[in-house]
């Protein structure tokens, strides 16, 4: 499971490299006069609202969103993990702090969340990405909190200290090792919904703004014409759909290794 | 079981009040100056000053603060940036849409996923089981714009029983208007609810005490219903009180896609046409959507569960 | 005491559901008579808790009884399926007092809710009933406690409960989990002593599974030693644990005294 996820993101990765040599349509590149062309030998997907080739911008679009979502997991994960090793292993009031502003973050509905705070930075990729780690950090931190705080007490743990044993080593030998494989399952699944995120932002003009050929832009830009050239929106669809069962499949992966230990 | 109530009321106002005072905070990260924007682009400096002192920006941050609160506190939020409207008022006449959405939404999606999640655990590792574990992994992927689209394509246009898009203005219309938005709405909430609901009742229905139950001869319906039902309430009940943010957040999109006149959309127009008091307005309408589903589902979790401290 | 056997088990084998060949039960035989006391022993793992189970039909999922059987003996003879007597003359104590009883019933309704599912007790005489129970296993001031909830009582405590709900469906036979071992030791004893003073007074037959050889000394009239999912040996007790045939069992009695 985890190799078949791992290679539709990777296979959709590498497409997305080499987009440029896939196709000989720039992707940005705008004839107005062969708008809304019918798929064809020349446009195998057909033309957009302003001439430009459907293939060409799916494919780029792969360099847009994958490594966006990635990023957008990536970040959170160590915001989170660093803030939920700090709040379990230094107790206390650091913990109070880190929860309650945890409850805060969470208190809000996340898209609502997502839009207020890209609101406030201006629309954009790197919008979307400082608005991601401002909300997602807290399901890293609230997992690996509990983990730190059900390993402080064990026995080991304890002996390792008395034993003079610096905190870092016990951290880094005993603890991490221990939860990282329920983190890896939650960045996969945290992946699928950074991705899909990306997408609706970019739907509601509020993430990758145009021209750039991001898919859920595209999904928008297709939905005047659904009742004709339905494909415009249903294909960039399919492949955000396609990537997200990917991640999806790394991350069920990631959680029967996690089950195991 | 009163001072429960009444505690756990408490801690949530305590949530709403921070909520509150984040969501003034966001007013003054603003970029720009809002002085200079109701004054307009020809006029004087005297001019915006004076209008500066008006809006009470000179003032410090403190007392800000607390005029803010005390006009949300009166139901006060302020006009849209080109004066139009009240904010408060244009909440009151898109509440209702979100409302009818979100209720039917989880009504449809409690019925589907409890319905789903009790066939899946009566053979468990069978067919029917592997399908909903399968399904709830898929339909994570699924962005809720694209499945709200591809019902339009695939059913709206074809069948020309739903408008594509917009509210109507009779009852009639309404109702048909929200079938495909709470069935693209409920798509989105039923993998993650089904999963949990299983995995809660697996976990009662693997349970010792059930055991117990069927070694004293208890079997069907009473076996369920005294056992199953009333230990597998209790995890329902909070999974659906923390779904209120999965499902407000869902109405952005689901709006958008469907072009409903309700909250949502009023938040995505607010952000576009950079609309501060709308955005904050509603930013602090929805987290005490969120805030009031919370405490009422810890009540009630409290109420039906006996092992939970009620002092 | 008589000699009419009441339960009969025949090739009782029990596999996993996935990989029928890996086998957890190979072959287990038992009569058990009216009021007679047997009793199961055995390391963790010997399959002893999984067989008192299968005599029942109350096996977890992922396993199954893939042969041999286990009848009730009627009194005039007749047979019937084991399973199909659950709570119908055979009744089950399990180990966890904890996790075995059910936190949302009160205990009063707990104790008779065997019998009144099945229609033998009206609502009306089923708190007479609850009070008459409570009693019988020793539990003190049964009026109040029979408001409680189930996390509300220590574990002795809970253990009677479990007792009084098994008797409320009258059983003829009685098959016990390991019912002491996750009790506090004070306590076992107790609890050990209220069984076989079940014993005497209902003339009730029951199954044993313990780990102590000690209380099999004392309580039971059969002892069955098993060892990986086999009887390695079986026999009245006193001959048994005095002139064992069996070189495990002889290591078993050995460890003890």
């Amino acid at each position: 499971m985890l190799a078949t996820g791992l290679s539709i993101v990777g296979l959709v990765f590498l497409i997305g490299l080499l987009a440029p040599l896939l196709t000989s349509h720039d992707p940005l590149a705008q004839n107005v006069r062969d708008r809304l062309a019918s798929p064809s030998g020349d446009h195998w997907l057909g033309t957009d609202l302003l001439g430009r080739d459907v293939f060409s911008r799916l494919l780029h679009g792969a360099r847009i969103d994958v490594p966006l979502a990635v990023i957008a997991t990536l970040v959170p994960a160590v915001i989170g993990v660093t803030l939920g090793i700090v709040s379990g292993f230094f107790g206390r009031r650091v913990d109070a702090v880190v929860m309650r502003l945890a409850d805060v973050v969470q208190a809000f509905p996340v898209y609502i969340f997502l839009v207020a705070l890209v609101f406030l930075l201006g629309p954009g990729a790197r919008s979307f990405v400082v608005a991601s780690a401002c909300i997602s950090w807290v399901g890293y931190a609230r997992l690996v909190r509990a983990e730190v705080l059900s390993l402080k007490g064990r026995d080991f743990i304890v002996a390792a200290q008395a034993a003079g044993i610096g905190r870092r080593r016990v951290l880094g030998r005993h603890l991490l090792p221990n939860v990282m494989p329920q983190v890896y399952a939650y960045m996969a699944s945290d992946a699928v919904l950074a991705l899909v995120a990306l997408a609706s932002l970019s739907f509601l003009s509020l993430g990758v703004q145009p021209p750039e050929p991001e898919w859920g832009r595209m999904i928008a830009d297709g939905v005047d014409r659904i009742r004709s050239e339905w494909w415009l929106s249903a294909v960039p669809g399919l492949a955000i759909v396609i990537v997200g069962i990917g991640f999806s499949l790394v991350a069920y992966g990631f959680e029967r290794q996690a089950a195991r230990r | 079981m009163l001072q429960f109530v009444a505690r756990r009321s408490l801690q949530g106002l305590a949530v709403l009040l921070v909520v509150l005072v984040a969501s003034f905070a966001l007013l003054k990260f603003v970029p720009g100056d809002p002085a200079r924007q109701v004054a307009g682009p020809r006029a004087t400096e005297e001019q915006v000053e004076s209008i500066r002192e008006d809006l009470g920006l000179n003032d410090n941050v403190g007392v800000q603060m607390w005029r803010y609160l005390g006009r949300l506190v009166q139901g006060d939020f302020g006009s849209t940036t080109n004066g139009a409207s009240e904010v408060a008022d244009l909440i009151r006449q898109n509440l209702p849409v979100t409302l009818w959405l979100v209720s039917t939404s989880l009504f449809v999606t409690a019925i589907v996923s409890l319905g789903l999640a009790l066939l899946a655990v009566r053979r468990p590792g069978r067919l029917i089981d592997r399908l909903v574990v399968v399904t709830g992994s898929v339909g994570l992927a699924v962005p809720s714009f694209w499945l709200g689209i591809v019902l339009l394509i695939v059913v709206a246009r074809p069948t020309g029983w739903f408008p594509i898009g917009g509210w109507g203005e009779s009852f009639g219309e309404r109702v048909r208007a929200i079938v495909l938005p709470c069935v693209t709405l409920t798509a989105s909430l039923v993998p993650v609810t089904t999963r949990s609901l299983r995995t809660s009742m697996l976990k009662v229905r693997r349970s010792e005490y059930v055991a117990a139950g069927r070694s004293v001869g208890l079997t069907g319906i009473s076996l369920f219903w005294h056992f199953v039902l009333r230990n597998s309430l209790v995890p329902t009940v909070a999974l659906f009180a923390s779904l209120a943010g999965m499902v407000l957040s869902g109405t952005v999109l689901v709006e958008a896609t469907f072009a409903l006149p309700g909250l949502g959309q009023m938040m995505v127009v607010g952000a576009i046409n950079r609309d501060v008091n709308v955005i904050q307005g509603l930013t602090v309408v929805f987290a005490t959507g969120v805030i009031l589903f919370n405490v009422v589902g810890d009540i009630v979790v409290a109420w039906l569960d006996p092992r939970i401290e009620r002092r | 005491m008589s000699g009419v056997t009441i339960l009969e088990v025949e090739g009782l084998r029990v596999a996993t559901s996935t990989h029928p060949s890996l086998e957890l039960v190979r072959g287990f035989d038992l009569q058990v008579r009216e009021g007679e006391t047997v009793g199961l022993v055995g390391e963790s793992g010997s399959g002893k808790s999984l067989t008192l189970r299968a005599i029942c039909g109350l096996l977890p999922d992922g396993v199954r009884r893939s042969s041999g059987s286990a009848h009730m003996i009627g009194p005039g003879g007749s047979t019937v399926d084991a399973p199909t007597q659950l709570g119908r003359g055979i009744a089950m104590v399990f180990q966890e007092p904890m996790i075995s009883l059910n936190p949302t019933m009160r205990i009063g309704d707990l104790v008779t809710i065997g019998p009144r599912s099945q229609g033998l007790l009206t609502r009306a005489r089923a708190h007479e009933r609850a009070i008459e129970l409570m009693h019988e296993v020793g539990i003190a001031d049964p009026e109040r406690r029979s408001r409680a909830w189930p996390h509300e009582l220590s574990g002795g405590l809970r253990q009677r409960v479990m007792i009084a709900m098994a008797l409320a469906t009258e059983p003829r036979i009685l098959l016990c989990d390991e019912p002491t071992t996750a009790l506090d030791v004070s306590v076992q004893d107790q609890i050990l002593r209220l069984l076989l003073g079940l014993k005497e007074s209902r003339g009730l037959a029951m199954v044993l599974v313990t780990h102590d050889l000690a209380v099999v000394s004392q309580v039971c009239d059969q002892i069955v030693v098993m060892k990986q999912g086999h009887i390695v040996e079986q026999g009245e007790t006193d001959r048994v644990l005095h002139d064992p045939t069996d070189e495990y069992t002889r290591r078993l009695i050995e460890a003890v005294s």
